[in-house]
Order: C-alpha cells, then sequence, then structure tokens
C-alpha cells in the first residue's frame, strides 16, 4: 500500500528531485553542524524525553519516584506489544487495523475459557493459537484476495467487535482467571513489572530479526517496492504472510498480559489502543533509523507518550489536555523529521 | 529571439555546480547540451526553467534581461517549455483526463462534456502523430505511448508565445525507432523557429537533428561549436575528461588503491559512509573496470557449453520463439516492443507467466511461473528496463539493494558483505562511495552500475539485461559494458535486450530479431552491421 510510504521521509518520492545535488556533494566531509543536525534528527525525540523528564521532576516531586515509574511503565507494557504488532506490516508496506479490536476479542476469549473453567496452559494456547489465525487471515486477504490491507483488516477488527460481545454478552468476565496468570500481571523483577521484561525482550527479538536477519531485510525492500522485490526472487506473499501472523502473535502476547494485570476482560477494551499503537509506530520512525519504521525509535515513542501522559496528570492538567499532547508530539515529530531529512540532502 | 545565458555561476554546499557557463540558443537552432552525470547539465536546465536560481550570471529571453526565473510557473510564463524524461501522466486516469489536467476539462453548466474531450485529445494527439486511445489508462500505456503523450502535452501547451522547448533527456525511454519519429517532430518546430534546447545521452540520435553541440564537464563549457565539428568519439572524450577505455586499463592503479581503501572499509564503515573520500577517491586513479569480472561468482571456463535453451516460448505476444545461449556469449536482441521485445524478458526471468513452450537454465527446465526466483536459482537473472519501478528500491540505501536476491547468504557474515560491497563500489566506480547512500538518490549511471553488480554477485550463467543503459552516461556506459565483457570472457553468457542498434553492432557476436513475437532471422559475422539490423527490425 502506496500511502504507507508517506510517512518515511526516506520515501521514494524525494529521491529524484535531490538526486543531482546529493551525488555532487558526496565527497563532503561531514561538518561538526551536521554532525550536531544529524544527532538532533535522529534523537529529537530522546532530546525531548529528556527535557520532558527534567520539566515534570522539577515540576512536581511527585513525578521521579520509584512508585510512579512502575506505574508509568508497567501500563505501557500492552500498548508496546500492539505497537510492535503494528510494525511488521508497516514495514513490509500494509496496514494492520483490526489489532486493536483482535486484543479485545483475544482477552475476551481468554476470560471466556478461564470462566468455563480451562487451566492457564490452555488458555494461554488458545489466545496464542487465535492471534495467530486472525493475523494469517488479515495476511490472506490481502496477498490472496488482494484486497487493500487498510480495508479488508478493517473489516475484520469490525467483525471481531462482534465475537467480542457475543463472547461476553455485553458483562466484564473476570471469574476463573487462574492465578498463575495474574501473579504475572502483578509479579515484578528488580522492581520492574514482570510484563514489561517480556515486552523488552519481545522487542529484542523484533529488533533482532528486523535488522539482523535475512527475512527482516527482505521485509524492508517488499515495503519499498514490492514488484523490486518480486523480481528479485523475494517470495513476497509469503514474507507478507509472515509478518501478519507475527503481527497477530504480538497481539495475543499483549492480551494475555492485559488479562494477566487486570485480572478481567471487558468488552469495551482494545479498540482505543489502536491509534496509540500507531502513533508510536509512526513516531519512531522519526528516531534510530530515521525514515524507515524501526523497533527502538517505537519504544523511545511509547516511554515519551507514556511520560507526558504521567507528567501532565500529575500537574493536574484537565483531561482534555492528553490527546492534545500526543496528537500534537506526533505531528510536530514528523514534520520535524521531514525537514531536517531534506535539509541534510539539498546540502 | 534567441535566448541566452552568460556567466551562470550556481554553487550547493561543497560543490560548484556551475561555473561561468555561457550558452546561447538561437531562433531554428537545435542546441544539444552534453555532459556526463554530475557535469552539472541538469543545474543548467533547472536554472533555465526555472527551478534553480544562478548565484551570478544572466539570463536573456527575448528582449528581457534577468537575474534569474524564480519559479517554473515564471519560466512558463516567458515562454520556456520543458518536457522531463519523467511523464507527469497520472496512471489511474485516462490519456484524456491527463490532458485536460493541463488543458482543463470543456463542460456545460458544471457537467463535463466527455465526448468532446475525448474527441479533442484525439486531434491532439493525431496532430503530433501519437497513436494512442484517448480512453485508454495512463498507466497501461507503454513507456514510449507515455513519453509520446507527454510530448504532445507540452507542445501543445507552449503554442504561443514560446521561446526554447528544453527537452530533459526525453528519448531515453524510447525505442529508436520512436525517438526518431518524434525527433523529426521536434526538428520541424526547430525548423519553424522555435529554439530547441536538447538533453541526451544517445549522442547518435543527435545527427542530422542538432545544430549547435555544448559540452559541460565539472561544471564549466568544454566544448561548444556547430555540429558535426568535431566526431562523437571525441565528444565522449570531451565528456568523461579522458578515454574510458584508456582508464579501464589503468589496472595498477587500481589495485594500489584497493588494499587502502579495504584498510578504510574494514575499520571505519562509517567513515564513507558520511562521505570522507577514501583513499582510491583521493588518489584520483579510476579502478579498472576490466578486472571488474570478480564480481560475477559463478561458474567459469566452459566457454561453448550451452546454458539456455528456449523452446517454442509462448506468452501474451511472443509465440515459438526458439533459441540457444553458450556460455561466454554475448547475444542481442532487437525489434519493436510490440515484437515482443518487451515481453521476452519477462517470461524468460519468470516475472510474467508463459503460455507455452520451455525454458532450460543449465539443463534444469523453469516452471511456468511467475516465480523469479525459480529462474535465479536455476541460474538466470534478469536486469529490468525501468530501474526504479522494477530495478531497485529508491527509499533503501545501496547496500539492501546488493544483496536482496542473496540475503541469506551474508546472514551472520557482515564481512563477506562488507568485502562485497567494496569490491562494487570500487570496481564500478561508484559515487557517492557509500553503501549507505540511498539508492533513488544516486545518478541514473550509478543506480545501473548498482544492479548490474547485484545481479553479477548472484551468480547466474545467464544474464538477461533490458535496455541497460537507457538514461546512462557515457562514462558509466563505457564501465557497464567492460564489466560485461570481462565476466563473458570468464563464462557468463549475456542476452542484450537494446533499443540502440550501435550497441547491439559493438556488443554482441550474434544479434535475434524479433518480429510478430518469433525470431525472425538470426544475425551473425558479416551479416551483423547496423544496416542489416535496422532493416531486419524496423523494415
Amino acid at each position: 500500500m502506496n500511502s504507507t510510504k508517506s510517512h518515511a521521509p526516506a520515501a521514494a518520492g524525494d529521491a529524484p528531485a535531490a538526486a543531482a545535488p546529493a551525488a555532487l556533494g558526496a565527497r563532503r566531509a561531514p561538518s561538526p553542524r551536521s554532525i550536531a543536525t544529524t544527532i538532533f534528527s535522529r534523537y529529537a525525540t530522546v532530546l525531548l524525553l529528556i527535557v520532558l523528564i527534567v520539566v515534570f521532576s522539577l515540576a512536581t516531586d511527585k513525578f521521579l519516584t520509584t512508585q510512579n515509574w512502575q506505574n508509568l511503565i508497567v501500563t505501557q507494557a500492552v500498548v508496546a506489544c500492539l505497537a510492535l504488532a503494528a510494525i511488521l506490516p508497516l514495514v513490509a508496506g500494509e496496514f494492520d487495523l483490526s489489532l486493536g479490536y483482535l486484543v479485545g476479542a483475544l482477552a475476551m476469549l481468554g476470560a471466556y475459557l478461564a470462566k468455563h473453567g480451562a487451566g492457564i496452559v490452555a488458555i494461554v494456547a488458545a489466545m496464542l493459537a487465535a492471534g495467530l489465525l486472525m493475523g494469517l487471515f488479515n495476511g490472506m486477504l490481502t496477498v490472496w484476495f488482494k484486497i487493500s490491507s487498510f480495508i479488508a483488516t478493517l473489516g475484520v477488527g469490525i467483525l471481531l467487535s462482534g465475537v467480542t460481545l457475543g463472547l461476553s454478552d455485553g458483562e466484564v468476565l473476570f471469574s476463573g482467571i487462574p492465578t498463575t496468570l495474574t501473579d504475572l500481571g502483578s509479579g515484578s523483577f528488580l522492581g520492574i513489572g514482570t510484563t514489561v521484561w517480556l515486552a523488552l525482550l519481545l522487542a529484542a527479538i523484533l529488533l533482532y530479526v528486523l535488522e539482523h536477519t535475512p527475512f527482516g531485510r527482505r521485509l524492508y525492500a517488499v515495503g519499498g517496492s514490492e514488484r523490486v522485490a518480486f523480481l528479485a526472487g523475494v517470495r513476497t506473499g509469503r514474507v507478507k504472510m509472515i509478518a501478519f501472523g507475527g503481527a497477530g502473535l504480538l497481539v495475543a502476547v499483549g492480551a494475555i498480559f492485559s488479562l494477566a494485570q487486570s485480572g478481567a476482560a471487558n468488552p469495551g477494551f482494545g479498540a482505543d489502543l489502536l491509534l496509540p499503537a500507531y502513533a508510536a509506530a509512526f513516531l519512531g520512525v522519526t528516531t534510530y533509523r530515521p525514515g524507515y519504521y524501526n523497533v527502538p525509535g517505537t519504544i523511545v515513542a511509547i516511554i515519551l507518550l507514556a511520560v507526558g501522559f504521567n507528567g501532565l496528570n500529575l500537574l493536574g492538567a484537565p483531561f482534555w489536555v492528553q490527546p492534545i499532547f500526543n496528537g500534537a508530539v506526533l505531528l510536530i515529530a514528523v514534520i520535524t523529521a521531514r525537514a531536517e531529512s531534506r535539509a541534510v540532502k539539498v546540502g | 529571439m534567441p535566448v541566452a545565458v552568460q556567466g551562470i555561476r550556481k554553487a550547493f554546499p561543497g560543490t560548484l555546480a556551475l561555473d561561468g557557463v555561457d550558452l546561447t540558443v538561437g531562433a531554428g537552432e537545435v542546441h544539444a547540451l552534453l555532459g556526463a552525470n554530475g557535469s552539472g547539465k541538469s543545474t543548467l536546465v533547472k536554472t533555465l526553467t526555472g527551478v534553480y536560481q544562478p548565484d551570478a550570471g544572466t539570463i536573456d529571453v527575448g528582449d528581457r534581461q534577468l537575474r534569474a526565473i524564480g519559479s517554473p510557473t515564471e519560466a512558463g510564463e516567458l515562454g520556456i517549455a520543458v518536457v522531463h524524461q519523467e511523464s507527469p501522466l497520472v496512471d489511474m486516469l485516462t490519456v484524456s483526463e491527463c490532458v485536460a489536467l493541463f488543458r482543463g476539462y470543456p463542460t456545460t453548466g458544471g457537467r463535463v462534456r466527455w465526448k468532446q474531450l475525448h474527441c479533442e485529445t484525439a486531434q491532439l494527439l493525431e496532430r503530433f502523430d501519437v497513436r494512442v486511445d484517448p480512453r485508454a489508462l495512463a498507466g497501461l500505456l507503454s513507456p514510449a505511448e507515455r513519453a509520446l503523450v507527454t510530448l504532445a502535452i507540452a507542445l501543445d501547451r507552449v503554442s504561443a508565445g514560446l521561446q526554447l522547448l528544453v527537452l530533459d533527456e526525453v528519448t531515453a525511454a524510447l525505442p529508436e525507432d520512436q525517438a526518431q519519429t518524434y525527433l523529426e517532430r521536434v526538428g520541424e518546430l526547430a525548423r519553424a523557429g522555435t529554439p530547441v534546447l536538447t538533453v541526451t545521452h544517445r549522442l547518435g540520435e543527435l545527427h542530422g537533428l542538432a545544430t549547435h553541440v555544448t559540452v559541460l564537464r565539472d561544471g564549466r563549457v568544454v566544448h561548444q561549436d556547430r555540429a558535426g565539428a568535431v566526431d562523437d568519439e571525441a565528444l565522449v572524450r570531451l565528456m568523461v575528461g579522458g578515454d574510458p577505455a584508456a582508464a579501464a586499463q589503468a589496472a595498477p592503479a587500481g589495485k594500489a588503491g584497493d588494499g587502502a581503501g579495504e584498510a578504510g572499509a574494514t575499520d571505519v564503515p562509517t567513515a564513507t559512509a558520511a562521505g570522507v573520500p577514501t583513499a582510491t577517491a583521493a588518489g584520483g586513479a579510476r579502478p579498472a573496470a576490466g578486472e571488474g569480472a570478480r564480481l560475477w561468482t559463478g561458474r567459469r571456463g566452459r566457454g561453448g557449453e550451452r546454458v539456455l535453451a528456449v523452446r517454442a516460448l509462448a506468452g501474451e505476444v511472443v509465440r515459438d520463439a526458439s533459441f540457444e545461449l553458450r556460455a561466454g556469449e554475448i547475444v542481442g536482441v532487437g525489434g519493436l516492443a510490440e515484437a515482443g521485445v518487451a515481453e521476452l524478458p519477462q517470461l524468460l526471468s519468470g516475472a510474467a507467466r508463459r503460455t507455452g513452450g520451455s525454458i532450460e537454465v543449465d539443463g534444469r527446465p523453469l516452471p511456468p511461473g511467475p516465480d523469479p526466483r525459480a529462474a535465479i536459482d536455476a541460474g538466470l537473472a534478469l536486469l529490468p528496463a525501468d530501474r526504479l519501478r522494477s530495478g531497485g528500491v529508491a527509499s533503501l540505501p545501496v547496500r539492501e539493494n546488493v544483496v536482496l536476491p542473496d540475503a541469506g547468504r551474508y546472514w551472520h557474515r557482515r564481512r563477506a558483505e562488507r568485502t562485497a560491497l567494496r569490491h562494487v563500489i570500487e570496481d564500478l566506480d561508484v559515487r557517492p562511495p557509500s553503501a549507505d547512500a540511498l539508492f533513488g538518490a544516486l545518478s541514473g549511471g550509478n543506480q545501473q552500475k548498482i544492479l548490474l553488480a547485484k545481479w553479477l554477485l548472484v551468480g547466474p550463467s545467464v544474464l538477461v539485461l533490458d535496455d541497460p543503459t537507457q538514461g546512462v552516461d557515457p562514462g558509466a556506459r563505457a564501465t557497464i559494458f567492460s564489466l560485461l565483457r570481462a565476466a563473458a570472457a570468464e563464462g557468463l553468457a549475456v542476452l542484450l535486450f537494446s533499443t540502440e542498434l550501435e550497441q547491439l553492432v559493438s556488443m554482441c557476436s550474434r544479434v535475434l530479431v524479433l518480429r510478430d513475437g518469433t525470431v525472425a532471422k538470426q544475425l551473425s559475422g558479416d551479416e551483423l552491421t547496423r544496416e542489416t539490423v535496422s532493416k531486419w527490425c524496423y523494415a
């Protein structure tokens, strides 16, 4: 899907116009100023994060406490899984808009099985399997039936919201959730929640897969130009199926974390996580590997948005300031990144 | 009403693109602007068309003297029309709708009069001898048809008050016979009094068309005279600043730079990435393309063995095409795009599904496809014609483009990958000499070098090249061809599709001519001359 690439500052459309100057200025040694520019453009979100932490620490003494940070981070484990899930299809040039509804449906499936007496192994296995299957189903619609993933996954998502309602009958399910699961949700290691560690482990695995394996390189190539990748012998269909399937698995992990942390499944849960997950993925494009969807940038983005949320809350900002902050950060970051990458290219 | 520029200077940070350029195009003249990629000719064209504003110098248009042309719109108002290689057609719209984007829609009371639109478009296309259905989708046109429609639109727009027509490498995507048709049309315009400035890499098409020639190198005019004052070979030498063949033989110098470059690349890979000159580039020694055969990793020394057997191959246009290829051979394919020249490479490489016949590579039959992987694994690789849509991923670095077909080979072998990329960049003299440069930001010639290297590294038995020199400057052409010859001498079989007859004759030992989808004639030995190929292809 072409619209994906328009988020990336390094997209093909910019290249031909910049071709001549880039080729001419090739042998120029980097000046200190251009190095500073590079650092700024690559790590602007990191700098912003540091600035926010300093400001909030000075403004309120409740911000920089262990208690506050433990809460702040642990609430991000589920969003992190969804953002990682969003990246996989995005890198391949596709969207998965079903993941918000899917995380709700899978959490509900887990709670439904628990209510009917299923054990921990059965619950987790069923959630993972269902997540994988739904991911592959998204892939099938996109790859085999050649439906735009934007539309196909939106359709799947709406369908899943119905499944959630059906399973729950409109009620919050909380009975019979195995204690092993809720222990996982409340447990911690070195003061940081177990789910956070697991989410970081997943991020590390995804980082390795995307940047250090042949599969990752092929995935970026498919996203850059499916035609070129196909002609270069990449099984583009298979690569996309794996991306969607992987996204489904990551969503399932997010659903398990959610069920573990809250000990219940709410039929309204999930849909409103879609936009934060995508905001983090898009914001991540401005950091670490500018112009490409990447894992470290996304993780920084999640923390940045969480710190903003938390700090504004502590400062007593009204409830409606929060979305305005998130939206503004995303827009400003992407606009600055585009301007920076232009300046670098033309120079 | 001549258009003249005087003392034009334009600097970009770190480089002086134009350094005091004078150029006058008078009424009735066709002025050819030549130069290698990076010589400044694009900058000069952009100065004339209002994209760039010069740092110094003057621009005279008609009786007005200007310091600069502020914008493309202003250039249009001054009567300067430009046709770019990249066509402004929208793939999802019909030809008529594309024309209407420029001309406006004929309407009654806000409702589009479609019949009139199609009719007017048909008339416009007919006026410029373009045979395209106005109701056809622009995305389904061949590159040739797109270019012709683009030209018709541009010519139509500048009918009143035209001061200068700039053709910016427009013929690059056209097969020779169709290029001829439209160049004749350009000639007519010029004779009617329109000054024309044409930028091209094809020297051949200037004969009988250009009246004046200017050669740029490193931002300066190195030659400016009436056309025909010096021969084509001398022009190429002027462009590249030395004989490319001589540069290719400078093997010892290339070797010396080699070792130094290795140290630099292994220890500080980021240094080259940031644009620090490597020893090779700083020494000024052009690495030898001749030893570039080390890039090709295929099986060597089996000249004469049959590596490709095509029998009764059929597709949408191609039918009953049969031929063979032996190791070490360079065989050309000529003919019209409609005769199957456009489709055959797609069928051979498995990019398109064949409807009949068989293809065997090294005795291994290929599936009917579409399955490029099977062809690559069997030992057949295709360098497609459309560099940016099919050849390389513009938004990814050179590194990722080179390893793409064989990414698995370099897993956990970063050192092997670095060595391979260093060889690619040195042997092919890629500028900028960095594996981290974005593919889309490279010049056409450098892109093509990268794509050639990408396929040679896979080590195919048969390499199919579809119009490999389209929009490639003479220096890069020389590098590409000497590399191909070197690999062929080691045993690579090359199948070269080209719209430039000269290239077929000079590169190939044998030329297959396609007509009506089948191999109508094989030319070799004394029979293989420009005239016979031309006769068989177009007559």
